[in-house]
């Protein structure tokens, strides 16, 4: 398990290291930060002057050699839009960015598993209809809109929580439902087709044929072998809520999170801004899928994972 | 084997009766009979054996008397009475399943829940369908497992099924259907995929148990062999449907349905050794493509143009003695 | 008596004769036999049909508004049954645009771009994927990791990273799309392959002396058709969805052209006053279509899943 998890964490770290080096080549060689942040007017002399200060005018494998230190003792570069720590305006955010995370699934897992089991129990009835219907209209909405949605129907209409911002606990209602509804209909789908086919498979048939009911067979036979594709579906879609939804719904709710940051600062033509977002979310990406294998194997100790 | 028990004497008690059982399941090209009006009984202390090659419906055909059919087949008809009561109904069937009839499947390795031990599988059924407590359910757990024949059951308790050999793996299915003290127990081809000489471990166990327990047993098999060495009756199954009826000897000495035929020349016998082994001719079924007439009628070498137009009803040609086959209901038997 | 009953009866279908399954005409047979039956992919076919329609002759349609003439006077119009006229049956824009021409003039830019990104993708992904399966070794080595790599790195970060750096496009919202989709191909494509590989027909080309590339491309791709066309129609279905998202954050489309995200972003500023029905409707136009695609999806699959599930209950040994 030790060597397992030690091949596991440098596999990551190598991913981690390849997409930051793939984010120094197009944001280094084929533009450069003192560009981004000009705008196209400017004189030549102007644009020397601001690469002199970002140190762009060094050779890139000096740069490249600067980036890879800094990000080794979490120097992300220096924000030109804000003149601050590209890492602390980050870190500062981050907070807010994992509330919402955590808000979005919590609603995942609350809505997703009892759909699954649920649509699975009455396989092919009302409930299984239904459950489908909902996760077809979830899926098919954009996260954005269903956010509007809710702000117009549950804010503006019913008044019953704040429409933007985040001040406390109840602001953070709307944009987690925003984004868990399209997650938990993936989810609630992928629970039902994975109990179904548990079922279906001869152990199951066996605890049945005991006289088990069909919803203790569900509960105890065939959840603790879906658990591990759950947990691996769950991971991936916590993965797409940092790299997708919480960028649109922080935009939707003025959220004050890492994604909105992330906007704003190419709206303000500050590229290591962006480049320092960006490196967190996808650090963040790869701990999550990291996290996922680890408790897969904990499930299933058969799992071996490459 | 004797045919001791299977006399008609007013001592056997009619447990199980199954009358024009039907399963349908759906395809593109319509509804497919995995089971076609099946009819039979089985009696206290009986052993009754149903023989027929893959796809003739023998495991549909299994579960079905349970009540149980997998999605997207049903159940179109027919009715199952254990004891008299209706088993089709829910609540008659969470009573009887396990409890009075038990199931053991052909394939332990998958038919044993991979992610529990041997012994959470036995105290879950010790415990939530016996309704023991306690230090009891281990000690039966283990009375369990020395029963059907397994050495150092303490060790064998925290075991996975795949750690477990086939043969250890079947035994500690037959301990779980054994649980419940079933009265009947249907064994469907409980010997496939193990060696020889395990095979004929198991039955013997299986055969020992029954007599020992007074258990029933309802086993399922596709070829004559196995139950030849088991049952007092056997029934042979074609394409869903019963095509012959017969005491174990009678079907050996003198088969009447050309299936049968068929079925009893493909079994290997030692006393004719280097004879040959005759299989059917023709390809097994295909189920989707039926004739309108009898089943078999395409790989049969006495069919008629009789034999194509309607599927011949299975009548009783002589005491406890019935076929479905149009060249056997004119005559009499030889 | 039969023992098969269907509601065409016995002789209909797909069963008779020798039987060719795989050939084109009876499989075409086949999925048309099958559509009759799902409502599901009725509906999709209608949906999708309708936006096609909308995407191709939109300018042409009659009765329907110039998508561009802005009218102050008749800004923020209600739809119709909310207090609005049958000239604007949707109701009009901040700057009196008519939201029902707007919609159809959207459909357009969401079916040129996510077909265009779709197109790519699998272009690109079942090429790598052919390539990775059939040549294996090193090269697969690498493609698989590429793949993986691009897993763990999600498409709207390199499209954050992109527009930062190129300012925002469409043919940049295309890229985007196209490298956060390539590699569910390549992967697909590439099991695929590993398991026809070693199928006889492969082998004999081999021993004919046939090239890879003949035998990829006449032998391997062939039998991946169907499913990339499934897997295509899924992934249409999340790029719908991207350039909707891309648009709506301003990184896409440009005004004054416009797109359904585009329409949603400005008209937020309205949600909460007298203005619901713009952000409403052009969601709704997203999400409508976008569902029909999916219908779509899940009866191609319910399709390929129909033909597998009979295969099981037919063969399973003893059934």
């Amino acid at each position: 398990m030790l060597r397992w998890l030690a091949k596991r964490i440098i596999a990551a770290a190598l991913v981690v290291f390849v997409v930051t080096s793939l984010v120094f080549v197009v944001t280094h060689v084929f533009t450069d930060p003192a560009t981004v942040s000009l705008p196209l007017e400017a004189t030549e002399e102007h644009r020397a002057q601001r690469r002199a200060a970002l140190g762009i005018d060094r050779p890139l494998g000096v740069q490249y050699w600067d980036f890879v230190s800094g990000l080794v003792v979490g120097d992300l570069g220096e924000s030109y839009w804000q003149n601050q720590p590209a890492s602390k305006l980050v870190l500062e955010r981050l907070p807010a960015t994992l509330k919402l995370v955590a808000g979005a699934t919590a609603v995942t897992l609350l809505l997703a598993a009892p759909m699954g089991m649920l649509a699975a129990w009455w396989e092919r009835r009302f409930a299984d209809h239904a459950v489908l219907g909902f996760s077809m209209a979830a899926i098919s909405a954009p996260p954005f809109w269903i956010g509007y949605l809710l702000i117009i129907v549950f804010a503006v209409q019913l008044g019953w929580v704040p429409t933007f911002g985040s001040r406390g606990f109840v602001s953070l209602i709307l944009p987690s439902f925003a984004i868990g509804l399209a997650s938990a209909g993936r989810l609630a789908q992928m629970t039902r087709r994975g109990i179904v086919e548990e079922l279906r498979k001869p152990y199951a048939v066996t605890a049945l044929s005991r006289g088990f009911s069909r919803s203790y067979t569900i509960m105890h036979h065939t959840f603790r072998n879906v658990a591990s594709g759950f947990v691996t579906m769950t991971g991936w879609e916590v993965t797409r809520m940092f790299t997708g939804y919480t960028v649109v719904i922080e935009f939707v709710f003025a959220w004050p999170g890492v994604g909105r940051l992330a906007v704003q600062a190419i709206e303000g033509r500050d590229l290591i801004l962006v480049q320092a977002a960006v490196l967190v979310l996808a650090t963040l990406v790869v701990l999550t899928n990291l996290l996922v294998d680890i408790a897969r194997r904990l499930i299933d100790p058969r799992v071996e994972l490459a | 084997m004797s045919g001791a028990n299977s006399g008609t004497g007013g001592r056997t008690e009619r447990l199980l009766e199954v009358r024009e059982l039907t399963v349908g399941f759906p395809t593109r090209d319509g509804i497919v009979r995995g089971v076609d009006r099946l009819t039979l009984n089985v009696g206290s202390h009986e052993r009754l054996g149903v023989v027929g090659e893959s796809g003739s419906g023998k495991s549909v055909m299994g579960l079905a008397i349970l009540g149980m059919v997998l999605p997207p087949g049903r159940i179109m008809g027919g009715s199952v009475r254990w004891r008299g009561e209706d088993v089709l109904d829910p609540a008659v069937a969470g009573r009887v399943r396990g409890r009075e009839i038990a199931m053991i499947f052909q394939d332990p390795m998958v038919s044993l829940n991979p992610l529990k031990t041997v012994g959470s599988q036995l105290r879950e059924l010790l415990r939530r369908r016996v309704g023991l407590q306690g230090p009891a359910i281990r000690r039966r757990s283990l009375e369990l497992l020395d029963m059907v024949g397994i050495a150092n059951p303490g060790d064998r308790l925290k075991s996975y099924a795949y750690e477990l050999s086939g043969g250890m793996r079947q035994r500690v299915m037959i301990a779980t259907a054994l649980a419940c003290e079933p009265t009947l127990v249907i064994a469907d081809e409980p010997t496939t995929g193990l060696d020889v000489t395990i095979q004929d471990q198991i039955l013997t166990l299986l055969h020992d148990l029954s007599a020992e327990l007074g258990m029933s047993v309802l086993m399922i098999a596709h070829d004559l062999g196995v139950v030849a060495q088991f049952c007092d009756r056997v029934q042979v199954m074609y394409a869903g449907r019963i095509v012959e009826r017969a005491p174990i000897n009678e079907m050996f000495a003198d088969p009447q349905h050309p299936y049968s035929l068929g079925l009893l020349h493909s079994v290997p016998r030692v006393d004719r050794h280097g004879g040959e082994l005759t299989g059917i001719p023709g390809e097994p079924l295909d189920r989707a493509r039926f004739p309108p007439g009898c089943a078999f009628e395409p790989r049969c070498s006495e069919a008629r143009d009789l034999c194509r137009d309607a599927p011949p009803p299975l009548l009783k040609i002589a005491a406890m003695r019935s076929v479905a086959c149009y060249n056997r209901h004119g005559e009499t038997r030889a | 008596m039969t023992t098969v009953e269907g509601p065409m009866g016995p002789t209909s279908g797909t069963g008779d004769g020798e039987g060719a399954p795989s050939g084109s005409v009876t499989a075409l047979a086949d999925l048309r036999s099958h559509l009759r039956k799902s409502k599901a992919g009725v509906s999709g076919i209608v949906i999708c049909s309708l936006f096609v329609l909308a995407a191709v002759a939109g300018p042409w349609l009659p009765l329907i508004k110039d998508p561009t003439e802005q009218s102050l006077p008749d800004r923020l119009t209600p739809p119709v049954g909310w207090g609005g006229t049958w000239a604007h049956p949707l109701g009009t824009d901040q700057l009196g645009r008519d939201i029902l021409a707007r919609l159809i003039d959207g459909a357009r830019i969401s079916l040129l771009v996510s077909v265009t990104a779709v197109v790519i993708a699998a272009v690109l992904g079942t090429v790598l994927g052919l390539v990775a399966g059939y040549v294996g070794g090193r090269i697969d080595t690498l493609i698989v990791s590429a793949a993986d790599v691009q897993m763990a790195f999600p498409g709207v970060l390199a499209g954050l990273i992109l527009v930062a750096a190129f300012g925002p496009s469409v043919w940049l919202v295309i890229i985007v799309i196209s490298i956060s989709s390539w590699m569910v191909f390549t992967r697909v494509g590439r099991s695929l392959v590993l398991t026809l590989k070693t199928s006889l027909f492969v082998e004999a080309s081999e021993l004919a002396g046939a090239p890879s590339y003949r035998i990829m491309w006449r032998h391997l791709l062939p039998n991946l058709v169907s499913s990339l066309i499934t897997l295509c129609v899924l992934e249409l279905a999340a790029a719908i969805l991207a350039e909707s998202a891309f648009a709506f954050l301003g990184f896409g489309v440009q005004p004054p052209r416009s797109s359904w995200g585009l329409m949603i972003q400005q008209g937020r500023n309205y949600v909460t006053d007298d203005g619901w029905w713009i952000v409403t409707f052009a969601g709704l136009a997203i999400s409508v279509v976008v569902l029909g695609v999916n219908l779509l999806s899940l009866w191609l699959q319910s399709f390929n899943d129909v033909a597998e599930r009979e295969q099981i209950i037919l063969e399973r040994p003893g059934a």
